[in-house]
């Protein structure tokens, strides 16, 4: 150093400079491991719901994640099964590794997989694809993507422009689009809205909220559609108006915001109640998302939806024992209580509406005695239940026993007046009950009401829509048609 | 290890005297009070949000977002200002004053007297950040009822940012009679630092044959990897995104030590660099 200090000098700054060298090129390599990571929890989540995809039919084929993901899924599963122990087991038709990365249990595991030697390859070629711009469920602003070359040859990353600020700026256009949602200039919103997430991914509020503006508050003062008037649209597999549209758009926001975060039970709590309980009422999906948020951190509400899906739905067992877990945590909660009884009373309704088909379908005289005999013990087991329930749901419901018993007498006119009693008793049964007055009427040759005509001409005309294609015209008459069985 | 603590104990007092110094300098001063005035402001930019419908308010944490990212900016910005004022000011203004000579005239070798400053700095570096992150979490505790532990790892990474660039401001003023320049020059190293991305991009462009293009790759590719990259540490406001009870996830974990690595390798350059104009000076 007294000698030579300048070249001392120099080899300390060299040895320095080296290590932060050695450092940043370690850096990196643990960068994009993180966005081999967050890629491939996006795909697997992606996988475990069977999520659509984000684009359309035709821009998807340009993307190769399915293809990458299969490979990776190959390539760890053996590995992944022996880190998880036996305890693990995979669920039917979804691959180990989608199923691991559902919660936060399994992430070491996932994590010390995916920097592995033995994924070195398949991490190279993500690489490789996630900058010509082949892969579609990244994040493209997360932090790990960009330092792992998102931004591709050529292009200015927009990540830089912010110094690490880009939360920030997000959260100030969030303050723009609030803005706007109290002027009422909703259309300017949604433009804002998506380059909020896209600076800022994991700003799940944004997303939420974001949702529930377009699936709610602007399609709240848009026209309906009419059934025939829609247009078929194939990504959706569904015939869509105006409002529709907005529905689907606040579909695929909400599923960005999963694949982007796909621990946050709230994104797959709006997503089943929110969009597909309330406002497409359909029931399936409802219960499938709903599944989803109950298995993450959630709140207490969440599995007492899942459990009013799953009666919608017709899974009467499911939320029966669903309800039953739910008062074990919360005892004497009443709405526990009283859902367990009303789902006892549609076991019951239920069992006795098959018992009787069976006893309608079959020849021999003694089975049919013997069905006809267990019909008429679940029907009062169903009627005691609603007799003690003391509500106006379980009073509709007894109405609705008294109604299919004077028809099966041939007594049209008063099964009909106890249906029309019902249907006001308990709005919710409406419908139901609605179709049952029609079939009712129909059965005995009573004129039906000129709201009754028109309920059958849009059933009718709800099997097609512009463009819908034959053979899904075909499966909707059909299921026009049983709904339609007769009940008696 | 007597040879060391007497080789140390010169650095001490010259880092506790830069100290007291320091926080006596009334530009710091005013940046720590504006910057303790935004974090406390943060708390109220929630009212900007009127999350109402017919029914009444609606139910969201984007405010508590909001107050994370808030405070989170204003202590990387104001604290990296202290910073560069503090490194950039601190030896112009003991040459300007002529203090230097006297404290160079004693038993003191300039290695311990900038080992002194620098340590000095880092002390006043550290009591405003911390000042800042205190007011930060008290902030987030009233507004969530928790303490957000993982914050804390977002105020360490800060910290080796700011190591970072007080460095290299710390060469600078080395160099320099007045504080004006190397004030401008550890804005310039801040955010360069920041775009130090682009030289990954200069060189993913030069692709082509030419032989201007190869050379100009080779060259933008090797500063790529001999700069810091600052970018690197904004790691800590993905940590911001995560729940407060829940772990750092392994990915992140593993980043941190490896950042703090990353940060000390270049602070040992800055200072390395500020010792070899230092020594050349003519005092």
């Amino acid at each position: 150093m007294k000698k030579h200090p300048n070249i001392t000098l120099a080899l300390i700054l060299l040895l320095a400079l080296s290590i932060g060298s050695f450092q940043g090129r370690r850096l990196d390599r643990l960068f994009e491991a993180q966005a081999f990571l967050q890629w491939i929890a996006s795909v697997g989540t992606n996988e475990r719901l069977g999520l659509d995809g984000s684009v359309g039919a035709d821009e998807s084929e340009k993307y190769e994640d399915d293809t990458l993901y299969s490979d990776v899924v190959v390539a760890t599963e053996a590995t992944l099964l022996a880190q998880l122990g036996d305890d693990f087991v995979a669920e039917e038709g979804h691959s180990a590794l989608s199923q691991a990365l559902e919660n936060r249990t399994h992430d070491a595991a996932i994590y010390r997989l995916v920097k592995s030697a033995k994924l070195a390859p398949l991490r190279g070629q993500f690489l490789e694809k996630l900058r010509a711009g082949k892969l579609e469920y990244t994040q493209e602003l997360s932090y790990a993507a960009i330092m792992s070359g998102l931004e591709g040859k050529g292009s200015v990353s927009i990540f830089n422009l912010f110094f690490g600020f880009r939360k920030v700026a997000a959260n100030f256009i969030w303050l723009q689009v609030d803005r706007y949602w109290h002027s009422g200039l909703l259309h300017r919103m949604i433009p804002l809205m998506k380059t909020c997430v896209l600076l800022d991914p994991n700003f799940v509020d944004a997303y939420l909220l974001g949702a529930w503006h377009l699936g709610y508050n602007v399609t709240a003062s848009m026209d309906y559609t009419p059934y025939p008037l829609r247009t078929w649209v194939d990504k959706y597999q569904d015939c869509l108006g105006e409002q529709e549209s907005y529905y689907y758009i606040s579909i695929d926001f909400l599923k960005d915001g999963i694949r982007n975060n796909p621990r946050n039970y709230k994104l797959y709590f709006d997503l089943g109640f929110g969009m597909y309980r309330e406002k497409l009422e359909d029931t399936e999906n409802a219960v499938k998302y709903l599944t989803y948020a109950a298995r993450l951190p959630h709140e207490r509400w969440v599995p007492r939806m899942l459990y009013k899906s799953l009666e919608e739905n017709g899974e009467y067992e499911k939320a029966l024992e669903g309800w039953h877990l739910n008062l074990e945590r919360f005892p004497e909660h009443s709405v526990s209580l009283r859902s367990i009884k009303r789902l006892k009373g549609l076991i019951a309704e239920r069992n006795a509406g098959e018992a009787k088909a069976k006893a309608k379908a079959t020849t021999d005289v003694a089975e049919r005695e013997a069905l006809m005999s267990e019909y008429r013990a679940f029907a009062a087991e169903a009627r005691e239940i609603w007799v003690e329930m003391d509500e106006p749901y379980a009073a509709a419901r007894a109405l609705r026993l008294d109604a299919i018993e004077r028809a099966e007498k041939g007594l049209y006119l008063e099964a009909v007046s106890y249906l029309d009693k019902g249907r006001f008793e308990a709005g919710s049964l409406f419908v139901e009950f609605s179709d049952l007055i029609i079939e009712f009427k129909n059965a005995g040759g009573l004129p039906l009401s000129l709201s009754e005509q028109k309920q059958l001409i849009r059933e009718e005309e709800g099997v097609s829509c512009v463009g819908m294609p034959e053979s899904v015209r075909e499966e909707r008459v059909a299921e026009l048609r049983e709904r339609r069985k007769p009940t008696i | 290890m007597s040879a060391a603590v007497d080789y140390l104990r010169g650095p001490w007092h010259i880092a506790v005297f830069t100290w007291r110094e320091g926080i006596r300098k009334k530009t710091l001063v005013g940046f720590l009070l504006l910057s303790l005035f935004v974090i406390f402001g943060s708390f109220f930019m929630s009212s900007f949000l009127n999350q109402t419908t017919g029914s009444g308010q609606i139910e969201t944490e984007i405010d508590t977002k909001l107050i994370k990212d808030i405070c989170v900016a204003t202590i990387s910005i104001f604290g990296m200002l202290i910073t560069i004022f503090i490194s950039a000011s601190v030896v112009p203004n003991e040459v300007e004053n002529k203090v230097i000579y006297t404290v160079l005239s004693k038993p003191v070798r300039r290695m311990q007297y900038l080992l002194g400053k620098f340590v000095g700095i880092q002390m006043i570096v550290l009591a405003n950040l911390m000042l800042m992150t205190l007011l930060f979490l008290i902030a987030i505790y009233i507004r969530q009822g928790e303490f957000p532990k993982l914050l804390l790892w977002s105020a360490l990474l800060t910290y080796f940012e700011f190591l970072v660039v007080s460095a290299f401001t710390f060469a600078i003023s080395c160099s320099a009679s007045s504080a004006v320049l190397p004030t401008i020059g550890g804005l310039f190293i801040y955010l360069t630092g920041n775009l130090t991305e682009y030289l990954k991009d200069v060189s993913n462009r030069s692709e082509g044959t030419e032989l201007a293009d190869v050379t100009i790759g080779r060259i933008a590719d090797g500063l790529y990897y001999i700069l810091p990259n600052l970018q690197k540490f904004s790691i800590k406001t993905e940590i911001l995104g995560l729940s407060s009870g829940a772990p750092l996830p392994p990915e992140v974990a593993e980043q941190i030590p490896n950042l703090i690595a990353y940060g000390l390798a270049y602070a040992v350059s800055g200072y390395v660099i500020a010792y070899w104009i230092f020594r050349r000076k003519e005092l």
